[in-house]
Parts: C-alpha cells; structure tokens; sequence
C-alpha cells in the first residue's frame, strides 16, 4: 500500500509533493464561511472511491447529511451511487438537529450519547461497514465545543486523533478558521493535527481573493507558498504555480 | 527593417506595446495574432475591451478563417468586468480584470489545456487591470505574465499610455523583454522599437490599412521589370526566369488559388475577381510605363477609335468582331490559360458570349457540380472596360463550365453588374472542400504512383508565370485578408498533403524530398533544400515582382505551404527570410 494518500484534488497534489497527504495522518482543513471547506472534504472523498479505490465515510456535526450530498451534487459527482455500493457512508452525529427517528442509509446517534466515546463507536462502525480509509469530519469544533475545559479539550483531541491513527485511515477535521484575512490566531487543533491546510478568503474592496496554503505537513517536504484556488463547476482547483496577488 | 519583422513575438519574451488610444495599437496586436496562428503557434486572447465574438469578427475581417481547436482560446475579462456572466466554454475562460489572479488562474487553465510550450499571449489590454488594481500590476507582469513567457511562450501586452502615472508605465517596461511604441501624428503612424530581443532599435512607418480592397495604380509598376515583361510576354523574346523559363505547371496555380479559397470561400473569390477586373482594365495606367512600341500601339487604338474606325463602344456585335482579336485585349494564347472563342451567334447589343477551349482554371475540375473558371471573366471584363471610351463597367458570369460538366467554358459579359454573380462567386464549403480533394488526389497520384498531373491536348500543362495563382500577383495592393488566405490556405494543404503522405509510409525525409521534387517538377522555381530551403527564380516572388515596390519577403503561398510540408513532417516551422521581391538574388526560408 502506498504511504500516502492522494486528495485528487487538481492542482493539491502537486503542492503536496506530488505525493498527496501521508497515509494515517489526521488533517486540520481551516477555512472561514464559504470558503469551500465541506467540498474540499467530499472531494476528498468522492475522489478517494472513484479514483483510488479507497472508500470513505463523512461524520456530519453540524450539517444535515441529505443537505451535503445535495449541495454536492451541482459538481456532478454521483454520490447517492456511491452510497449504494457502500463505497461511502455519511454519519450523523449532529448533536443539535438530530431526529430521533432513523433514517434510512444513515447511522444516527441522539444528543445525548454524544460524547467521544460514542463518536468513537459511530467512526468504528462507520469504518467497518464501507472499509473506509477515509474520514471527514464536518465540522471538528462541533466536538471540541463539547469540552469547555481546555485540558479536557485537548486529551480528547489527542484520543480522537490516536484512534485514527490505530485503524489506519487518513482524515480530514473540518475546522472554522477563526478572524478571517492575513492576520489570525493560531488554534489549538493546528498543534496537535499532522497537517494543517488554510483555504483562505481575503476581501479587497468587494471582491474576493482565495489561497490555499499547506500550513504544515509532517513527514513531507511541501510548497508552503498560499497559492490561488477556484471553485469551478466540477469541484476546487488549486493553481499550485501561480502567485496570489492582492 | 520590416513590420512583418515586429509582427513575431520572439519566444521567451515578454513584449510590451505602448501608444496612446487609436495609435493602432490593436491593429497590430492583431497582425501578430494571425502571424502566430499562421506559424501554427496556439494563441491565447485576453480580451478586456470587448467580447470574444468581437475579436474573432475583426480578426474575420483581416482574413481569419476557420481554425482548428485549441488553435485560438479566449481568456474573457470582458464580459464578467461589465457584470455579464460568460459561461465556460472549450476555448473560452472567464476572468475579471478587477481580480488579477482570475486572469492569471484563466491563463494557467488554458495553458493546461492546450498542453504547449510556444502559446502566443496577447494581452490586450492591461489598460483595465492597471485601473483596477494599480501597482499590483507590476507584480502581476513580473511572475504571471513574464513567468508565462519564461516557459518558452510568447507574450504581448498592450497598455494605453496617458492613463495612469508615467512613472507606472515606466515600472512596466521595465518588466518587459521588449518596448514598442506606437505614435500618432495627423495621419501617420509610427511604431518605435525602444528596445527588442532581436530587433535593433528603430522607427517604422506603419501604414493605415483601410477595410476596403484598394488598388493602388500605376505607381507601383516597375518600368524595368515591366519592359522585361513585355518583351517576354509578347514577343517571347527573353525570360523573366533565364534558367526556369517562364511557364509554371498549371497545377500548380491551382493548388495555390484553391488553397487560398479553402481558407476563405467567402471572401477571396471576390478578390480574386475584383483584382482580375482591375488587372484586366489596368492597361491604361501600364501604358504610361510600358515600352514606347507599346504606348504607340496603344496611341494608334486610341486613335483610330477618334476618327471612328474603331468603335468606341462595344455594344453591337459587329463592334465586338472588331475589336475582341485586338492585341490588346484578350492575352489568353499567350498566357496559354485558354483557347478564346467569341460567339456572335447567341450574343446580341450589350449581351456578349464567349467560349474559352482548355481552360487552365478548369480542366482537371471535371464535374465538381460547380462553375470554377475564377480568372478569366473577370480579367476580360476589366479588358472590355479598358479598350471603351466611356469605360463602362464591364462584368462577366460563367454560363458554361468543365466544372458543370460541360467540355468547355462559356461566359457572359454585360456592360452592368450582374444580379447573380455575387451568389456565384461565394463558394460554399462543401464545393471547396470537394475541389481541393480533387487536387488532393491528384497530387498523391502524382507523388506516390507517377501517375501524370492535368495534361491539355493542345495548350499542355503549362501556363505562364503571368497567370499563376489565377493572375494573383498584388498582395500588397490586396491587403491583410489577400495575404492571410494564401497563406493559411497554403498552409492547411501543406499540411494535409505532408500528413497523407505519412500515412501512405513514406519516412519524413522522403515525404519532403517528394514535395520539393514535385515543385521543380511543377517549374515553381529552382527548389533545392540544405540547412535552409532555397527557391531561384520562385514564381510566386517574380510574380509579384511586377506590380510593387514594397521590398519584403512576400511568398505567402509558398510560405504557408512550406511550413504546412515541414509542420506535419518534421513539426517544424519555416520562416522566410530572403526574397526576390525584397531585392535578393532568391528566395530563401530558414527552417525553425
């Protein structure tokens, strides 16, 4: 098996050495709203099934599962398929819009279960049941709020991320990146994760400038250079060569 | 030093055109783009100033034609500038000039998909984006559009000066492989070469071109050449080629006169028609160059029409009787383009019909479902019109053809236009493309089988060099669309004949030693091919030797043919570097 994992994201993998993220990693993808976060992550995803025959799971916190793939669905890309052929498996483990009622396709947890270890048990079963290799979790500060004290916060963090790294999938943690624009401050999960990937928005007068930047990747030589990324009609593309102007 | 020089953007430089608004700025831009196209470079168009739709209609109007994909993409930050939407398509990205990295992300797109390394860029122009975004720009020149360059593209860029600091546009050339200037002043241009990878500096009178085809008369014969001419034309006395003699394989012309037809059956049938009209009536300004024994003949006409033993009308066909025979009119015979009939049976007052016997511009086009003549009507149209008075325009429709299936060609004349001639000269594609298999596979025939190019029973194969490329000779009175069609048509022939010849199993060495050995065969000139490919006595160049004075290299259709052979073969490019018409001992075109 090769050592890592490819995003299949045009123009990503090239900044990434060509190589794509190391296999097992856990990475922090930080972006402000609309930023195209959730659509890098099922991307990752999409891509992974399709292309690398490496079956994924999406654990919703925030988000309405059905309301992603719909959204999704405007790239083109078939995930209801996918789902069939237990290729890809969304979760939701929402702890604020959770139905009590079932679904159907989908693994729901109640708010009140939610804590990590149930979160932990939702990534097992979700894992064995599509043999994913990849995770995505939408958004990660949906968890971390859940522990208001910052020791607590960061064992959990730190358990979440070794179980990971156990069952041998590579994931991506969805995070709001906090103050938009050059200047920010650094957040905690950017410490513990193996990687950190920034997606960018700047405002100019009223148009926007979006960059993509590998903040940090270990165990990889990487362009830390932000670099300029679009999203187009068939999903974000990075221009891993060309410079970002203001 | 030439324009046509300027016109190629050296490859790993980025050349920044400056002038103020209207100095003619994008008329040039322009000429380099079909240069590029013409040089099968891909060329990528920022548009900023106006729509795609609209660059791809001025660049029709200088004789764009159809291209093949990837051949011309379009970045728009137009449309989406001015608040419309584009919607993305194959060649063409949306930008906006506001957001620089929106261009830069377009030209990288694009970049990608045509999958190159010798894109020409025309930036046209960075007026916009520098309004927007200020210095920024300078930024932007330096690691978009100079990196671009730097990986063995081309880039022209076009700002407007006065708009702005001057301190800026200074900050810009200095990004810049390459300054040019453009100056205005009353009615003339001047292009300045600050500062060029391959040019020295220099100043260039750059000429206004008018949307119009002009003729510009007598002027531009040369006594000398033209007395030479004549001897040669009408007494057979002396040649214009001493080694080559002056007949050229009628084959040969045609393949030149369809090509150029295959690039644009719309616009250079009429051309062609409307400068055999002029070349037909031209007799009176030639007069005034020609030899005294021609200016005597030409007196004794005018006279004998001023005592009336002449008419001074054709209108009767008993005037026509009298005067179709006259050396002045009609050269057909020494031509050897055809074997001129007058048919006073069906012709009446003002209504003349004549019948012409192995017409060069017919035969070999047996059943094409189409008339094809193309130089004959109209050049004695314009020869009715010179030996008139009262210069009556003169016009001609073909009513018989080989091409219709006919075994000769017949023509009317009137003395007024002619409703359904403008239908009749623009020739639809399928036609065009039907002819040029014809010639297609006579070619093959000839090149892989031996087998025998168009033989006339009395006339032979060969026509003078007088004729060739259906009497085409005046590019530069033609302009832009004249030159663009012969050669991107000669292109496109070379090329198809290069790769078919491919295909047949010839190695590229052969497939090209085959083609130069069908041009001598075909007496286009001396053709011999070393490091650079040489042509003396090229009849193209000798051609339009006769009718100008402008000294640059002007071989459009053996130009475009060339690099069609060498692009398919080799994937190699030609460039014209010496010529007759610019005064040197031959022909000669560098390989690249």
């Amino acid at each position: 098996m090769d050592d890592y994992v490819p995003t299949g994201i045009l123009g990503a993998d090239k900044i990434l050495g060509e190589k794509g993220i190391p296999r097992g990693h856990s990475i922090l993808i930080a972006g402000g709203p609309g930023s195209g976060k959730t659509t890098f992550a099922i991307q990752f995803l999409y891509k992974g099934a399709m292309e690398y025959n490496e079956p994924g799971i999406y654990i919703s916190l925030d988000e309405d599962p059905e309301d992603v793939k719909k959204n999704m669905s405007k790239f083109g890309w078939d995930i209801g398929k996918l789902v069939q052929e237990k290729k890809l498996a969304f979760i939701n483990v929402s702890p604020v819009r959770v139905a009590s009622s079932e679904k159907a396709g989908l693994i729901q947890l109640g708010m009140k279960e939610f804590k990590l270890i149930k979160l932990l048990e939702a990534i097992r079963e979700g894992v064995d049941e599509v043999q994913a290799k990849r995770v995505v979790i939408d958004p990660i500060t949906m968890f971390t709020l859940q522990y208001p004290d910052d020791v607590e916060r960061i064992y959990a963090m730190r358990d979440l991320i070794a179980d990971f790294r156990r069952n041998g999938c590579t994931n991506l943690l969805i995070s709001e990146l906090r103050g938009t624009g050059l200047e920010r401050e650094h957040q905690f999960e950017e410490y513990l994760a193996q990687g950190v990937i920034l997606l960018r928005t700047v405002m100019k007068d009223d148009r926007l400038t979006r960059m993509f930047q590998v903040e940090k990747m270990r165990g990889l030589e990487v362009d830390t250079q932000p670099r300029p990324y679009n999203i187009t009609n068939s999903g974000i593309e990075v221009y891993p060569t060309l410079t970002v102007f203001k | 030093m030439s324009l046509a020089a300027i016109q190629e953007v050296p490859k790993e430089s980025l050349i920044l055109l400056s002038g103020p608004p209207g100095a003619g700025k994008s008329t040039f831009c322009h000429q380099v783009v079909l240069n590029g196209l013409a040089m099968e470079k891909p060329v990528v168009y920022v548009t900023t100033e106006h729509g795609p739709a609209e660059v791809v209609g001025l660049l029709r109007e200088k004789g764009l034609g159809e291209l093949p994909p990837n051949a011309l993409s379009f970045v728009d930050a137009f449309g989406e500038t001015v608040g419309a939407t584009t919607p993305e398509r194959p060649d063409t990205v949306g930008a906006n000039c506001e957001d620089l990295n929106s261009i830069s992300m377009a030209i990288a797109k694009l970049q990608e998909r045509i999958g190159r390394r010798d894109i020409l860029l025309s930036f046209d122009s960075l007026t916009s984006p520098y309004l927007f975004n200020k210095e920024e720009v300078f930024r932007f020149m330096r690691l978009c559009l100079a990196k671009f360059a730097s990986e063995g593209n081309s880039v022209l860029a076009l700002m407007d000066e006065g708009c702005g600091k001057t301190e800026d546009l200074g900050a810009m050339m200095s990004v810049a492989d390459g300054i040019l200037r453009m100056e205005i002043k009353e009615s003339s241009r001047t292009l300045n070469v600050v500062k060029h990878p391959k040019v020295r500096p220099t100043r260039i009178e750059v000429p206004i071109e008018s949307k119009e085809v002009v003729f510009k008369a007598g002027i531009d014969y040369d006594r000398a050449v033209l007395a030479q001419f004549f001897k040669s034309f009408n007494k057979g006395k002396t040649s214009l080629r001493m080694e080559t003699g002056d007949l050229v394989n009628l084959f040969w012309s045609n393949l030149a006169h369809w090509s150029g037809m295959l690039w644009d059956p719309k616009g250079f049938p009429k051309m062609i028609y409307e400068m055999n009209k002029y070349e037909g009536s031209s007799g009176r300004e030639i007069i005034k160059v020609a030899p005294w024994s021609m200016r005597l003949r030409y007196k004794m006409l005018t006279s004998l029409q001023d005592i009336g033993l002449l008419p001074k009308t054709i209108s009767t066909v008993k005037d026509m009787k009298k005067l179709w025979k006259l050396p002045l009119f009609g050269n057909l015979d020494k031509e050897r383009s055809g074997i001129l009939e007058y048919l006073e049976d069906i012709s009446k007052p003002d209504e003349h019909y004549f019948r012409i016997y192995e017409n060069s511009d017919c035969v070999g086009f047996e059943n094409m479902g189409a008339p094809i003549a193309s130089h004959i009507p109209p050049m004695l149209a314009g020869n009715l019109n010179m030996v008139e008075k009262d210069r009556r325009d003169w016009n001609a429709i073909e009513t018989k053809c080989i091409g219709l299936g006919d075994p000769y060609c017949e023509f009317k004349f009137i003395p007024d236009k002619i409703g359904e001639l403008k239908n009749s000269l623009e020739k639809d594609s399928p036609v065009v493309e039907r002819i040029h298999e014809r010639l297609m596979e006579h070619l093959m025939g000839f090149l892989l089988n031996e087998k025998p190019l168009v033989e006339r029973p009395k006339l032979g194969s060969d026509v003078h060099l007088h004729v060739v490329m259906h009497g085409m000779g005046f590019p530069h009175l033609a302009g832009e669309r004249y030159t663009m069609a012969q050669r991107m048509g000669g292109a496109r022939s070379g090329k198809e004949l290069g790769e078919r010849l491919l295909e047949a199993g010839l190695s590229e060495d052969e497939a090209i030693k085959r083609v130069i050995d069908f041009m001598n065969y075909c007496k286009v000139g001396k053709v011999t091919l070393g490091e650079t490919i040489r042509i003396r006595e090229n009849c193209e160049s000798i051609r339009t030797k006769l009718y100008t004075h402008i000294k640059e290299p002007s071989c459009y259709f053996t130009t475009g043919f060339l690099n069609g052979i060498f692009s398919a073969t080799k994937n190699q490019h030609v460039r014209e570097v010496k010529c007759i018409v610019a005064e040197d001992p031959y022909c000669e075109w560098e390989i690249i």
